[in-house]
């Protein structure tokens, strides 16, 4: 069982994760609207996994791995966007990103990815 | 545009994409129309509208028009809810439907021009009667036919960039 926040500025996703994970034992414990929220929000609430939009107001995704970075965070992460092209998928994996979910998402995807991450 | 070459992907791949990820969200094909360059730099829409910038190497915005019967099709298909009138979550919706259509097809551009698009978050807006102006850009237009009414792919380049 993970407990997982995502960050997201589209509360429709946000509404399709926990439609997705309904039926599992993972449990979603929040929403942060952009990454400097999500900075706060992973401190106050300790989440085992984070799903991690890129495009985003006032911090976007890859600022929001840069920080985690400077400060020290560890926290596992699944960059879920509509944006992944080769640039951005390398930018995020110097930071130690393995797992990419493209936006349009199916449910058993995002249920196969947290599996599979909480096994790394 | 000065590649006619990359002008052609663009436009081919928002089509596809569009498509696709239209499919994947209500499990309906579409047949998209044919693409027109608009002479008049005013476009009136009625319903919602979706508009998503991007800058890079081109740099430009996409405009969805859709008809407020599609917008809840395509709502009620993906969340298994039956909602009759627009509300904020068919909305947020739309939005992130406008964001994963510009955001795949961005994706294809940038791998094979590594033309650095990145795009900002979308803004939507509702109502019976909306007139966006637009200046300086070159903006081409593709209407895409549904079951439940039309929803029309508006996208403005920068003139400079042409």
């Amino acid at each position: 069982m993970a407990r997982i926040l995502v960050i997201d500025d589209s509360p429709f996703i946000f509404k399709m994760v926990n439609r997705a994970l309904a039926n599992t034992s993972h449990e979603v414990v929040g929403h942060a609207r952009n990454g400097e929220e999500g900075l706060r929000m992973i401190r106050e609430l300790n989440p085992d996994i984070i799903t991690l939009d890129i495009t985003m107001p006032v911090m976007d995704g890859i600022q929001t791995l840069k920080s985690l970075s400077e400060n020290g965070i560890d926290v596992k992460i699944i960059m879920m966007s509509a944006m992944g092209d080769d640039d951005l998928i390398n930018e995020a994996k110097k930071f130690g990103v393995k797992r990419f979910i493209s936006k349009p998402f199916k449910p058993d995807i995002l249920v196969e990815t947290i599996d599979n991450i909480l096994k790394d | 545009m000065n590649d006619q070459r990359m002008f052609k992907k663009v436009m081919t791949t928002f089509v596809q994409t569009f498509v696709d990820v239209y499919k994947q969200f209500t499990d309906e094909d579409l047949q998209p129309g044919g693409l027109e360059k608009l002479e008049e730099n005013s476009i009136s829409i009625a319903g919602i509208a979706v508009i998503v910038p991007f800058t890079g190497k081109l740099s430009g915005r996409v405009l969805l028009g859709i008809d407020k019967d599609v917008a809840l099709s395509i709502y009620n298909s993906i969340t298994g809810e039956s909602v009759e009138d627009i509300c904020d979550d068919v909305l947020f919706s739309m939005g992130e439907f406008g964001n994963m259509v510009t955001g795949n097809a961005v994706t294809v551009v940038n791998n094979e021009f590594k033309s650095g698009i990145r795009l900002a978050p979308p803004s939507v807006f509702s109502g019976d009667e909306m007139n966006f102006v637009n200046f300086k850009v070159n903006i081409y237009n593709i209407v895409f036919k549904t079951p439940h009414g039309v929803i029309r792919l508006n996208t403005a380049f920068k003139e400079e960039a042409e």
